[in-house]
């Protein structure tokens, strides 16, 4: 107010030389920017007019709060009723940092002669110095000086704008039933969510004696499981020696066996060619074709020789020949047409295959240490179950094993069996151990209220992507139409205000930018009921900002709300 | 010893140090004077065998110039020398073919209003000389020499320039193309008469001719000095009718069509000026290097200290020394490379110093502008009356710029915005880079980040900032997009040497070029900004012009192919210097229509030509956040003060890399006291508004540009002051201390206006600084601490992070308003404090500029104020400097602060007819301070200490 036409009756003398000084000021002012009401108040018009150094000096412009109902108070311009007893009109004015006293008609002459302001409360003059707005119907406000008479309406009574010719409305009222509303969603909300808060702070703690005993059940079991493992273990090694000898032995007969099927099958052969008219019997005639059968070195086979070579018994069919000539000639039989000694049948190749067992055993370990490094359960990466041996290189060619040797293998396979799943078991219960170490070590804020969201992803689409919150583990960004997923960071910390250090995530080390840092995120956390993103920007290139409303971050709500304005 | 001649030195080794992991620019791209054909023929002619003949018999007088022929006796071919004495001490030289067989081109829209020429008057002829005055009555005489031509500059008896003294005279006539190429040529040309009559409404008057057949009979360049002999030299000479340059071949269908001369200046020894180039202030001698070059370019991660070329051009080069200053315009938009020699670099001395200038350009014509001072004030003039002078801009530019590539969504926008008033630092406007407009189809707003442009200017606009968006000139061909397609219909692109519309590759992809040499096409490009054109715009709205060299990712050397064809059948190698101009003059049109021609506008551009100065703001460019960077923004913003652009600046923060605070905060500080004021950061920076570092940070950079905001009625007025008198508002010392020797090769301190010195902290880790203060028995005054200093002397400054060394000259009045407001507008009708330093005679003389802030009408109605303050026997004096003009503010006076005054018993203040009244007033150690005169700033008065 104190724009001379918005003079009220009360304190008319004072208002008098008010609106004097404001005369003086406005008396050069450019008619385009005055408002129409000081039109008609000019009294010097153009350059030439009188100076307001001739005008009174006294510009202790004093308002009249506008407030109904309420006792009305006359106070200096852009003071606050607490500093009021500062300005006491009747005396001189001691700056309020001490550092000057001055008439007090030098307050609020739009010249600053205080080093902190405090002379003028109520105009532009000086550069540290503050106006309150009493902002009748909203919350009182204290603005910078350099606000005032700007031509930006800060105050929302508009008290701010008195002599720059700015027109601005009284939004106080709408403004304060607009921040009620809010303060009463906001308190529904927080009332809400407070409630909420508590029953994750008793889920958390139940949660949490819920997996401190499974964590003590599971530290027992693996005791147990480990004393087993070893049993198991010594049991294993035992019955694998019998196990390994006899497959020695079944390999060996097996061996025997192969090699015994192949001479008959060469005798066989060299029976098909000795027998050269086919008449599925070897006679003497048909061996002394055969020169390589000479045995007294003369380069021909004689009858006689023939015939001791076969012995009694002429001609030989198949069987007789396997059974009874083939030894005797097997060294000296040439094959039609071979004059070299056949090749020694080929070795069997070299078992090459290093034992399954430890190769697997390798495998898994290092699929856990991946595990472990991505600390992700939710990344169902479950180690594949170890393959039970498998008998390799030709087992159907070995002879069926005796019972007894059946039954030492059946054994060791069952040893073996029974420590897979011994070990199995020890490294689930580890991994469920570790795991369960893992969460109860985190900071789940002071009551564990957070814990909730352990294990939990929250999304957020935007035009252009999907945002993919997991809190405690990582953020990523997926772009909507294709494209492979980029990480915005994994968990870092708490990074809130030490006094608030729960109020803010920090997710670091993700994808690196081009010349750039790896990318950030930054999550703010805010009272809600449901639990959701609610917001992701990218205020800096590569970092990134989101907004995480739960209950977890509800405050307890002031006992009563105290809507009570200052005056 | 002054601490600027050390730093040439320091500067160099730092950046031998910095050129491997620091960002550096890849050389290849660029031509040296080696791979530019013209510049490699001319610079292998040896000196002193120069084959041009002045026929002095063919002297003609007229009444505005004197013309007299020019032969090559090599070539027989004969050209026209054209010389003129226009008022104001400023001498013009023309050479031409005297019967081009096509015209060649001639730089339009550069020149203000024809300059009226004085009469010439031959003095007398002494054998092969002729003397001629250059203007009735006055000191300048010029000898004309007949064989080998050469002229002599005199002033009085003391000569000043000796043109072509040196022999390097090159004129290449236009000529037939030899035998195996002529019928292909000639088919060409002929073609392109036919395809370029299609495109153009007008056929254009100049449209290529075969030469005629006498001028081709005779092939040989004269300027290599043979005979007779028949095989003809330079088109032996590789790329005298086709260049290539790593993969684009220029076809040069007109062949060789160089133009080159050369200039001896006795005595000598600095000369600047030549923008654009990443070099100190005073030029180097070129010997042993390349020349400088002036090719608008954009260069990705510039050098520093290198001839190479920039983003600008304006061919005028200064020289300073004890026979006075004298600048040489050469009026060519070619590409024009510049070679410096000097007889004193690196020896002892005992000879006079002689520096030697020697230009070089692909085409065009020979049209040089000297202009013979006496004084750095009359150089600056006389530039000033031929190109014009700085645009008046409008206040708020004068403010901070908050720029960054880019502020994402309109959010982002209002937020930034936001947190210039949570952190107190005042601020004008905010700035949107190429991710803002849909698919960076300019003049178009993203529907995603941008949706309620004309909301979001409204509500800077309640605060009373402004914004400003890019329109860059290169437009992305899509039939979905309205501009392209005007564009295309009317025939407005650039075209091919084949006459397709020239295309290339540019941010949105495939591009082509509006042919700003077109005014029917300016015309049209001025439209676009009326608001309903413009969708989204509104007054608040203004214009960067960004990537007009042109910009052209795909093309030779990042810009345009030197065939392609403008209107009027004009290849872009003829004009390429002048397409930037062009840009920002239809822009800056545009805005002036919007507002039907009643407000100024504001434009920034990268590139330029010598007039650009008329159409608004420029800015050197892509820079580096590095200390270097920080330091060369002092020189490279003075040469552009030189050249008449005083409204420069650098990217306060280096646009590359992320600076530390102390760069920041030093950049800030520097930057305040620089004409353009901007922050500004590559895309793939981190976030730096001034509040993300801290509270120390942000009062620092906070006090910084509160400082600057308290001047701006200083800032204004030398910006009035520049527009109407064409004085640089940053000037090198040398130009307000002409005899001081010390100060001519200084670049780490300038003068602001004639009344500050400023000397910004550009080293890291500084804890002090040595600051010249010149000037025979004068004085000058710390703004800060207001301690007077005598001078000449080097003075040691301890600094902290928060100093800033300026001084006030002994001698000036300086007005400031001193309440810290959130922007420009929010100061209007603030009172004004005046600073009167005095001089160690007890004066002082100062002056403020005042007006509506925003339109023409200081102009047009003289509404503005246009005060003078003077101190002469303890009486402070307010009188009109500009009684025409008058202008009603509301403003009035607060403060008065006199430095170096004696205590007063009393102070009385005299308001005119009125009573005396006593001010109250107070001394603290040198400082006088008068509380709240209080008489409106617009009235006389008087203010008397006793």
């Amino acid at each position: 107010m104190a724009a001379p036409s918005r003079a009220r009756p009360a304190g008319a003398a004072t208002l008098k030389m008010a609106a004097a000084a404001v005369r003086g000021h406005r008396a050069w002012r450019d008619r385009k920017f005055l408002p129409r009401r000081f039109r008609f108040r000019r009294v010097d018009p153009g350059p030439a007019a009188r100076p307001p150094a001739m005008l009174p000096l006294v510009m202790m412009l004093l308002v009249p709060p506008v407030l109904p109902g309420t006792v009305e108070v006359t106070r200096p311009r852009g003071v606050s009723l607490s500093n009021l007893h500062f300005y006491e009109p009747s005396g001189p004015f001691t700056c309020l940092d001490g550092s000057a006293t001055i008439s007090f008609s030098w307050v609020n002459d739009d010249y600053c002669d205080c080093r902190d302001g405090s002379d003028e409360p109520g105009t532009a003059a000086c550069p540290n110095g503050h106006f309150h707005c009493t902002n009748a119907g909203y919350r009182p406000h204290s603005i910078p000086s350099a606000h005032v008479n700007d031509g930006i309406c800060d105050c929302c009574d508009g008290t701010d704008e008195y002599d720059s010719g700015t027109n601005c409305e009284n939004t106080c009222r709408e403004r304060g039933r607009r921040e009620r509303e809010q303060q009463q969603r906001l308190a529904q909300v927080a009332q809400e969510g407070f409630a909420l808060r508590e029953q994750l702070v008793r889920e958390a703690a139940a949660a949490r004696k819920d997996k401190e005993e499974r964590l003590g059940g599971l530290q027992e079991a693996r005791g147990g499981l480990e004393q087993r493992v070893g049993t198991l273990r010594a049991a294993k090694e035992a019955a694998e020696g019998p196990e390994r000898e006899a497959r020695e032995e079944q390999r060996r007969r097996g061996e025997a066996e192969q090699r015994a099927a192949a001479e008959a099958a060469r005798a066989d052969e060299a029976f098909a060619e000795l027998d050269s008219d086919g008449d599925g019997q070897v006679t003497v005639a048909e061996l002394r074709l055969r020169p390589e059968l000479d045995t007294d070195g003369d380069g021909a086979v004689s009858e006689d020789e023939a015939q001791a070579l076969m012995g009694d018994t002429t001609p030989l069919d198949a069987a007789a020949f396997r059974d009874r000539l083939w030894a005797t000639l097997r060294e000296r039989y040439r094959p039609q047409g071979q004059t070299e000694p056949p090749p020694p049948p080929p070795e069997p190749p070299l078992e090459e295959n290093p034992p399954e067992e430890e190769e697997d055993e390798d495998e898994a370990e290092e699929e856990e240490e991946e595990e472990e490094e991505s600390e992700g359960p939710e990344e169902e990466l479950k180690v594949p179950p170890p393959q039970p041996p498998e008998e390799k290189g030709g087992a159907e060619e070995l002879p069926p094993l005796d019972a007894a040797a059946q039954a030492l293998v059946d054994a060791a396979q069952r040893a073996r069996q029974e420590l897979e799943e011994a070990e199995r078991a020890l490294k689930e219960t580890e991994e469920s151990i570790r795991a369960l170490e893992q969460e109860l070590a985190f900071d789940f804020g002071p009551e564990g209220e957070f814990s909730y969201l352990y294990n939990q992803c929250y999304e957020l689409g935007t035009s252009e992507y999907i945002y993919r919150l997991c809190p405690f583990k990582r953020v990523s960004q997926k772009p909507k139409h294709g494209g492979a997923e980029t990480n915005l960071g994994t968990w870092g910390a708490w990074a809130g205000p030490e006094h608030d250090r729960f109020s803010t995530m920090k997710y670091e080390h993700g994808t690196g930018c081009w010349q750039g840092p790896n990318r950030a995120t930054t999550v703010k956390l805010s009272c809600g009921t449901e639990t959701a993103v609610t917001a992701t920007t990218e205020p800096s290139r590569c970092e990134y900002l989101m907004e995480l409303v739960t209950p977890a971050a509800c405050r307890a709500p002031p006992p009563a709300h105290d809507d009570h304005d200052e005056l | 010893m002054a601490p600027g001649r050390r730093r040439p030195l320091l500067l160099l080794l730092w950046a031998a140090l910095c050129v491997g992991p620091g960002l550096a620019v890849d050389r290849s791209n660029f031509k040296t004077c080696e791979q530019s054909g013209f510049c490699r023929r001319q610079r292998a002619i040896p000196p002193g065998r120069s084959p041009y003949r002045a026929l002095l018999d063919s002297l003609q007088l007229l009444p505005d110039a004197a013309r007299i022929q020019l032969l090559n006796e090599a070539t027989k071919v004969p050209l026209m020398l054209e010389l003129r004495g226009l008022r104001g001490n400023i001498t013009r030289i023309r050479i031409t073919e005297l019967n081009p067989p096509r015209p060649r081109f001639e730089v339009p829209d550069v020149l203000m209003d024809e300059i009226p020429a004085e009469p010439l008057e031959v003095l007398g002829r002494d054998g092969d000389t002729l003397e001629l005055s250059l203007g009735p009555g006055g000191p300048h005489r010029l000898l004309v020499t007949g064989s080998p031509f050469r002229m002599d500059l005199l002033r009085g008896r003391r000569l000043l320039c000796s043109v072509n003294a040196r022999g390097l005279l090159v004129f290449e006539h236009q000529r037939q193309r030899p035998h195996s190429l002529m019928d292909i040529g000639g088919w060409v040309g002929r073609a392109w008469d036919k395809i370029s009559a299609l495109f153009h409404r007008d056929p254009p008057q100049d449209a290529p001719q075969d030469p005629p057949s006498e001028n081709g009979a005779t092939n040989e360049d004269g300027a290599t000095g043979g005979a007779d002999e028949k095989p003809p030299d330079n088109e032996e000479e590789p790329g005298a009718w086709e260049e290539t340059f790593k993969t684009h071949t220029d076809s040069k269908p007109y062949g060789p069509m160089s133009v080159g001369l050369d200039f001896s200046l006795p005595g000598f020894e600095h000369v600047y000026g030549i923008p654009e180039h990443a070099e100190s202030l005073r030029l180097r001698s070129t010997q042993g290097g390349d020349p400088y070059r002036l090719y608008n370019l954009d260069v990705f991660q510039y050098e520093l200290h290198t001839p190479m070329a920039l983003y600008g051009s304006v061919p005028l080069l200064w020289a300073h020394g004890p026979p006075g200053t004298l600048g040489i315009f050469w009026l060519n938009a070619a590409e024009t490379w510049v070679d410096i020699g000097s007889n004193t670099a690196g020896k002892g001395g005992g000879e006079t110093p002689q520096t030697d200038v020697r230009w070089m350009s692909e085409n065009g014509v020979l049209d040089v502008f000297l202009l013979l001072g006496p004084a750095p004030h009359d150089v600056a003039r006389q530039y000033g009356t031929l190109t014009g002078t700085q645009a008046l801009p409008p206040l708020f530019s004068l403010g901070y710029h908050q720029s960054r590539w880019n502020y994402r969504d309109e959010e982002d926008v209002l937020a930034v915005e936001r947190g210039f008033d949570r952190a107190a630092v005042p601020l004008d406007v905010l700035w949107l880079d190429i991710e803002h407009a849909h698919g960076k189809r300019y003049f178009t707003w993203d529907p995603t980040h941008f949706p309620h442009p004309r909301d979001m200017l409204r509500r800077l606009a309640d605060k009373k900032r402004k914004m400003v968006s890019i329109v860059d000139p290169h437009i992305k061909v899509d039939p979905d997009y309205r501009v392209h397609n005007e564009l295309r219909a009317r025939g407005f692109y650039v075209k091919t040497k084949d006459g397709s519309d020239y295309e290339g590759w540019c941010w949105p992809g495939s591009t082509a070029y509006p042919d700003f040499t077109n005014p029917e096409m300016r015309e049209w490009w001025a439209s676009m900004f009326a608001y309903d054109q413009y969708e989204g715009s509104t007054e608040t709205l203004f214009t960067w012009n960004d990537m007009n060299e042109p910009s052209v990712f795909s093309g030779p050397e990042v810009t345009m192919h030197k065939d392609a064809r403008h209107r009027g059948g004009w290849e872009h190698r003829d004009l390429h210097n002048l397409y930037g101009l062009y840009v920002q003059m239809a822009t800056a049109e545009g805005q002036i229509r919007r507002s039907g021609g009643r407000q100024r506008p504001f434009v920034l551009s990268r590139a330029f030509f010598a007039g650009s100065q008329r159409y608004g703001a420029v800015w050197t460019g892509d820079n580096a956040a590095e200390w270097g960077h920080l330091r060369i923004s002092i020189p490279m913003c003075l040469s552009f003060a030189l050249a008449a652009l005083s409204f420069c600046g650098a990217d306060v923060g280096g646009f590359f890399q992320n600076p530390d605070t102390e760069l920041l905060v030093r950049w800030y500080q520097a930057g305040a006291f620089q004409p353009f004021f901007r922050a500004h950061a590559h895309l793939d920076t981190v976030r730096r508004e001034p509040w993300l570092f801290g509270e120390e940070v942000a009062g620092l950079i906070r006090h910084a540009v509160r400082r600057r905001y308290a001047l701006l009625p200083f800032w204004y007025t030398a910006f009035y002051r520049s527009h109407r008198h064409a004085l640089p508002v940053m000037r090198p010392l040398w130009m307000e201390f002409p005899e001081d020797t010390a100060t001519f090769a200084m670049d780490d301190q300038y003068m602001l206006d004639r009344a500050l010195l400023v000397h910004p902290v550009t080293e890291q880790g500084a804890r002090g600084v040595h600051v010249y203060l010149p000037g025979k028995d004068e004085v000058w005054y710390d703004v800060d601490s207001h301690q007077q200093h005598v001078a000449p002397q080097t003075l040691y400054v301890p600094v902290t992070l928060s100093s800033v060394p300026v001084f006030q000259r002994g001698g000036t009045v300086v007005p400031r308003q001193e309440r810290p407001r959130r922007s420009t507008e929010c100061m209007r009708g603030d009172p004004y404090t005046l600073h009167v330093a005095l001089s160690p005679q007890g004066t002082a003389e100062g002056d403020l500029f005042l007006d509506d802030g925003e339109s023409f009408a200081y102009d047009t109605e003289r509404r503005f104020l246009h005060r003078r303050f003077s101190f002469a026997n303890g009486t402070l004096t307010a009188s009109s400097a500009d009684p025409q003009g008058s202008f009603p503010s509301s403003s009035w006076l607060e403060r008065v602060v006199i430095l170096g005054a004696p205590k007063p018993s009393s102070v009385l203040l005299r308001p005119p007819g009125g009573p005396e009244t006593p001010l109250h007033f107070q001394l603290e150690g040198p400082t006088l301070t008068l509380r709240k005169p209080g008489v409106p700033i617009g009235a006389d008065w008087e203010i008397v200490l006793r």
